[in-house]
């Protein structure tokens, strides 16, 4: 059975390498200290499978906004709303994708689904009954992405 | 000659369309696969290659590969699918059912140029 510790540093590994391909832009963990979440946008995929479990990602709309601006080689002003939730939705897409390949031989098995915005409440509520929750802060200096599953 | 990006997300086709602009190549976009069918039905002998997603609304990117290669007016139109990791298994079903190429995401622009530039020099035409 994966770890929980193992599960952190796979979510983690994979988020890290599609913000890299896809927007050129570094991150790395940050000790948790919880940021402020007020005005945070998250997105959400249910993994369901052997595992009966939800991934997120939320942060700020500015975070999303320059990870955007990266992929699609705007300035962050030039970025539309759309665009910002669009690249919230692509990051759960692909970060999930990635992950259930590289644990295809574990039993984290699960099916993708389509990611959506919720609001941070509405998270809370799907996450609250489940037994096991990891949290991570990862990001850079001036960005900062919540990563959530639970299962 | 156009290529056609078929993605229901708006910034996956802007980044697509940032290797169709380096590669000097018009493209059209399609949001689903219903769209993509509409579109292809209006441009197909203008149409050199189709970038095709996976996982759509209203109707998948499987399905609309097997409706393109199973009718004689699109089917010499290659197609090339993009699609994320965990769906790689199905990418070699897509291959079989007649896709040319697929690439996974995430994908750099420079990595899609290089699968266009693969698929027009197969079976394309600029």
């Amino acid at each position: 059975m994966i770890t929980q510790e193992d599960l952190a540093a796979t979510f983690f590994d994979v988020l890290h390498e599609v913000a890299k391909t896809m927007s050129g832009l570094t991150i790395k963990l940050i000790p948790q200290g919880e940021p402020d979440a007020s005005g945070d946008i998250c997105s959400v995929m249910m993994l369901d499978g052997c595992v009966n479990g939800v991934f997120s990602l939320s942060g700020s709309p500015q975070t999303f906004r320059m990870l955007c601006s990266g992929m699609i080689g705007a300035s962050p002003k030039e970025v539309k709303e759309e665009d910002v939730a669009d690249t919230l939705c692509e990051l759960v897409n692909m970060t999930a994708g990635g992950v259930k390949l590289r644990l295809s031989e574990t039993d984290f098995q699960f099916a993708l689904a389509p990611p959506c915005m919720i609001s941070l409440a509405e998270l809370d509520v799907l996450t609250s009954a489940k037994e096991r929750v990891i949290t991570q802060v990862m990001g850079t200096d001036d960005l900062a992405v919540r990563l959530k599953v639970a299962y | 000659m156009k290529l056609l990006i078929v993605d229901d997300s708006s910034v996956i086709r802007k980044v697509i369309r940032a290797a169709t602009d380096v590669l000097e190549i018009e493209a059209e976009e399609a949001r689903d696969g219903v769209e993509a069918l509409e579109m292809i039905q209006a441009l197909h002998e203008e149409l050199c290659l189709i970038l095709l997603d996976w996982n759509m609304p209203r109707k998948n990117g499987y399905e609309v590969l097997l409706e393109i290669k199973s009718d004689e007016r699109y089917k010499h139109i290659p197609v090339m699918m993009v699609t994320t990791e965990g769906q790689r298994d199905n990418t070699v079903a897509a291959v079989r059912a007649g896709a040319s190429n697929y690439l996974t995401k995430p994908f750099t622009v420079e990595e899609m140029e290089v699968k266009i530039i693969e698929c027009l020099g197969k079976g394309g035409a600029r």
